[in-house]
């Protein structure tokens, strides 16, 4: 009897969201919440005197109880079919961003889903499918990799992995980037006439991206077998590497997606920056290469992007301060994108 | 039980020109405030719902009429929690279905059931929702093994459909419906129009934005004109059969 009553009230506070509410108890056998639903639900401010309890072990009893009652009431709620929804003008839109972001979250399963469907979409008819990308990326290797290692003059066994890994980064890298600044206006009509959280979208698009860098391993590996890259311990590395540089590809993609929809002009601004970027981006060559600006290198910060995955794949561990680079740029690339999203979320279904 | 309660609810539409949309005016603007300032910022705000209260509760079936451009899609959008409103507050309880626009995360290269998962993946479902419903629109559109060719490839009444089974797939306990009959052979229309009726049977709530008197006659038992973004509930025996 009790836990549907603090059920309820766990409903209650929600329902109500800012209005406090305080529940009445008149006798100690009588009902924690002694109004009708009906009443409680109108918004009607109760006022409150806390259920007696006798010893320590009964409080600890009811709070544990309490405890699992309102995550057993939450989670039903997320997950059953009857969300309880709720908007007003100013005052919800301050979470609405991570509101949408934990919606997403929760079903970060159709994203990949989406993702993986959308990959097929593209490649339907052809014989070798998403290997396409894989085949692509092979035949860069080998061309560019032949032609660069003379020109740079360097040993074709040391050029050739780096340059695959590079490629393969910056694939992934560059394919999030395009796309994100066109990514609300492409989901227009999902916007606008269906209740999808948007930070979805991102998360298809940074899946689809990862599922042809997934792809494009295939050429690296080989490439590392017949060349004997060393495999270390700091090998491992890559691991932590791609899920930073992932994470950091999501606000990344969300902010443009925001900003590409408000301003038209973001998509063709970086679709023409973006060529520029791969040539001042450690891609073909590495910051070790230059001998006059290999600090400067560090302060693209794509520099970091590339590096915190290349090195570990390459055998050996990043410098330190790629690691305190990206780390900053998640914490504070976070922090920015989410004040943005949580104030303008709302009004993206109007941009787009 | 469902409702859906709007308290003076005001939905603003920003209008952005072409230049209000690009950046470079927006820089330029910071650069030289005044002159370039009222052409480059200059944004139309549309007041498309102005102060809307309204109440419904189980077994509300409401039609919208109203003008084109009175806002009907607005408000519905706006109860879909699609637009969020300037001012005002809106409350819904239970689960929700809206059919607009159909067919977005339609993807002509797909095939039939698997945009059936994907439609459904995006309007809400969960992946095995999703697939129990296969039985019940193949049975429905009758495409047969059509189901199985990519979507690109059926005409234009065949993908419509599709579109009509999935989007009336579920079984929400609000439904909102902008107007969209009319589509498909008239054995077919025969058939959604059952097919629709069953599915407002089913649910609490149903909001219905059409100019058809007739379809408004039979499924609603209130009427709201919107006009210029204020609401009023007007008398069903206004409504005159055959009149558009």
């Amino acid at each position: 009897m009790l836990e549907s009553e603090l059920a309820l009230y766990a409903a209650l506070q929600r329902r109500l969201g800012e209005q406090r509410i305080d529940i009445v108890v008149h006798r100690r056998d009588a009902p924690l919440c002694d109004i009708d639903r009906e009443t409680c639900l109108s918004g009607v401010p109760l006022r409150a005197t806390p259920p007696p309890f006798n010893t320590v072990q009964q409080v600890v009893g009811k709070l544990l109880s309490a405890n699992r009652a309102i995550k057993q009431y939450a989670d039903k709620l997320l997950e059953s079919q009857k969300p309880i929804f709720m908007t007003t003008g100013k005052k919800e839109s301050r979470y609405a961003g991570i509101t949408d972001i934990a919606q997403s979250l929760k079903r970060w399963r159709v994203a990949l889903y989406l993702a993986w469907s959308d990959t097929r979409a593209r490649y339907r008819r052809s014989v070798l499918g998403p290997f396409w990308l894989t085949l692509g990326t092979a035949i860069g290797v080998a061309g560019l990799g032949w032609i660069w290692s003379e020109l740079l003059k360097i040993d074709r066994a040391k050029f050739i992995p780096s340059l695959t890994a590079g490629l393969i980064v910056w694939q992934f890298l560059a394919g999030c980037i395009t796309e994100s600044t066109g990514l609300f206006v492409k989901q227009s009509i999902i916007i606008r006439n269906l209740q999808l959280p948007y930070f979805l979208h991102v998360l298809q698009l940074v899946f689809r991206h990862f599922v042809n860098f997934a792809h494009n391993l295939v050429v690296y590996i080989a490439v590392a077998v017949i060349l004997a890259v060393p495999v270390t311990w700091d090998t491992l590395l890559v691991i932590p590497g791609v899920f930073m540089v992932a994470m950091n590809l999501l606000w990344i993609t969300l902010l443009f997606g925001m900003l590409g929809a408000r301003f038209r002009d973001l998509e063709y601004a970086v679709a023409a920056l973006l060529p520029l970027l791969f040539f001042i981006s450690p891609v073909i060559y590495r910051p070790g290469y230059l001998s006059f600006s290999a600090r400067l290198i560090w302060l693209n910060p794509l520099s970091h992007f590339i590096e915190i995955i290349r090195d570990p794949m390459l055998g050996f561990s990043p410098p330190w301060f790629v690691y305190a680079a990206m780390g900053t740029m998640l914490v504070l690339g976070w922090g920015m994108t989410l004040s943005l999203f949580n104030q303008r979320r709302n009004r993206i279904a109007f941009w787009v | 039980m469902a409702r859906l309660q709007f308290k003076k609810v005001t939905v603003q539409y920003p209008i952005y020109s072409g230049r209000s949309m690009s950046l470079r005016n927006q820089i330029l603007r910071l650069g030289t405030g005044g002159k370039i300032e009222a052409e480059a910022g200059h944004i139309n705000l549309v007041t498309a719902l102005k102060d809307i209260s309204i109440d419904l509760r189980d077994g509300d079936t409401v039609g919208l009429v109203g003008h084109n451009g009175a806002g009907k899609t607005t408000l519905l959008r706006a109860m879909a929690g699609i637009y969020t409103p300037i001012a005002g507050e809106v409350v819904r309880e239970g689960s929700l279905a809206t059919v607009f626009e159909i067919g977005a995360g339609m993807d002509p290269e797909h095939s039939g059931y698997e945009n059936i998962i994907r439609m459904g993946l995006m309007m809400g479902m969960t992946a095995a929702e999703a697939r129990s419903k296969i039985a019940d629109i193949e049975d429905f559109t009758e495409l047969g093994d059509f189901l199985q060719l990519p979507v690109r490839t059926y005409s234009s009444g065949m993908t419509m459909r599709l579109m009509f089974a999935v989007a009336t797939s579920v079984q929400p306990e609000i439904l909102l419906i902008d107007e969209m009959f009319g589509t498909g052979d008239a054995a077919f229309q025969e058939k959604a129009r059952a097919r629709m009726k069953a599915l407002i049977n089913s649910t609490k709530i149903f909001v219905f934005a059409s100019h058809s008197h007739e379809l408004l006659r039979e499924y609603c038992k209130r009427i709201f004109r919107l006009e210029h973004g204020a609401l009023h509930e007007i008398s069903i025996d206004t409504l005159v059969l055959g009149a558009a």
